[in-house]
This record gives structure tokens, sequence and C-alpha cells, in this order.
């Protein structure tokens, strides 16, 4: 996904070397995936779903922005 | 011993060939110790493997460069690469940084791995087209971070 966009930043973290980080966002079961520290979810999910969690806190309407001003 | 046996080497070396369109960096952030000190809170366990593997790996195609940093006194790079632990591999095309790792690539990870490195290459993921439509609406900053264990 970081591929298809600059914005879009992935890292993928080894939990037993860093365990305050897997402490950190609670990881119990990998895979675990955290996006932007408020979407979390265990295991493998397909692809339509991560799009949608992905596109849930990477995008937002131009309009909703312009309001106001 | 080599960490990648000889007859990977090989196979890998001949999917590299057809499979790498782009050179692709590997830039590695490992802590350096002295064989004769260690300094408290810069012991890195899996680095001198971590830097061992990648060496090996940069080795098995022309397209393939790495560039080795040391976390704790080549900060500039650091900053840089917003790299805040180590062993790190921070991949690279076109002179924008993509994916990063934290930890040793070991077992199933390394083949992960591989793979990015070769998505990287071409440049195309394996996404939908539909998904990389919606992908590139994304108009704020999103950091996905998946936690894994060697296997």
């Amino acid at each position: 996904m970081s591929i298809e966009n600059k914005l879009i930043r992935a890292d993928v973290v080894e939990a037993q070397e860093f365990p305050h980080m897997a402490r950190m966002y609670n990881v119990s079961a990998v895979p675990k995936t955290v996006i932007n520290n408020t979407t979390q979810f265990v295991g493998n999910v397909p692809e339509q779903q991560l799009l949608e969690k992905v596109m849930q806190v990477g995008y937002k309407e131009p309009e909703a922005e312009k309001k106001g001003s | 011993m080599p960490l990648i046996p000889e007859q990977d080497q090989t196979e890998l070396k001949r999917r590299f060939k057809k499979e790498l369109k782009k050179d692709v960096t590997i830039n590695l952030f490992v802590s350096r110790q002295s064989p004769l000190l260690t300094v408290p809170g810069r012991e890195c366990p899996t680095c001198p493997q971590t830097q061992e593997l990648m060496e090996d790996l940069a080795a098995l195609s022309p397209k393939l460069h790495l560039n080795t940093y040391d976390f704790f006194t080549q900060t500039k790079e650091r900053d840089e690469y917003a790299v805040e632990r180590v062993p790190a591999i921070v991949l690279e095309s076109d002179g924008s940084p993509r994916l990063r790792y934290f930890g040793i690539p070991a077992g199933y990870e390394f083949a992960t791995l591989l793979e990015d490195i070769e998505t990287l290459s071409r440049e195309v993921s394996p996404l939908s087209v539909e998904t990389r439509k919606q992908l590139r609406k994304v108009n704020q900053p999103v950091h996905i971070q998946v936690f894994v264990t060697p296997t």
C-alpha cells in the first residue's frame, strides 16, 4: 500500500526484539496491525477490509475541510 | 558459513535477475559495537547477523545497493529515515524510502522482505486495480505497523 501512495508508511516490527513496543500496542497475538495508533486488529484480513480501515484514517473529504472557512 | 545457503543464493540470483527492474537501496541501521567494549544501552544482539544477512543479500544482484549506518553516530541519516530502534532496514527506490523493517528479518519475514524488494523494484503492488485506485485518494498521513514474530 505504501508503494501506491507516499502518504502511507508501512513498518514491520519483530515483536520479540522490541518487547516495549509490543507492550505499548498490547500485542498478544501476531500478526497484529496498528494503523495510526487508532485502529488495531489481529490476524490476516482480506484486502478489501484492510483498504476500508486505511481509508477511514487516510481520506478526508476536501469539502469537510472547507466548511466554516 | 554463509547465512544464505549456497543453493539458495544461486536460486535467488536467478530470481532477482528475472524479477528486478529498478534499483532498490537497502538502508541498514545497526549499533556498531567494538568487540572489546560494550556500551550499556547500545546493545543490539541481532545487529551483526542482520548486517551479515543484508550483505549476503545485496551481493546477489547488481540492482541491490546496501548502505549501512551506525544508529548512534550517524544521526543525520537516522533522523532522515526516521529510525527509532535497531536493527532497522529501510527499503528505498527512486529516492523515496517506503518500507521499514525493525528486527532481524529471519524465517518467514525473510521471504516477505524478498517479495517487498521485488514489488518495489517493479513499482507495481500486487493489489487489485480497485484498491490501487482508492489508495490514490489517500490525503492524510497513514502509518501502518505490523507486529510479527519469527517463525
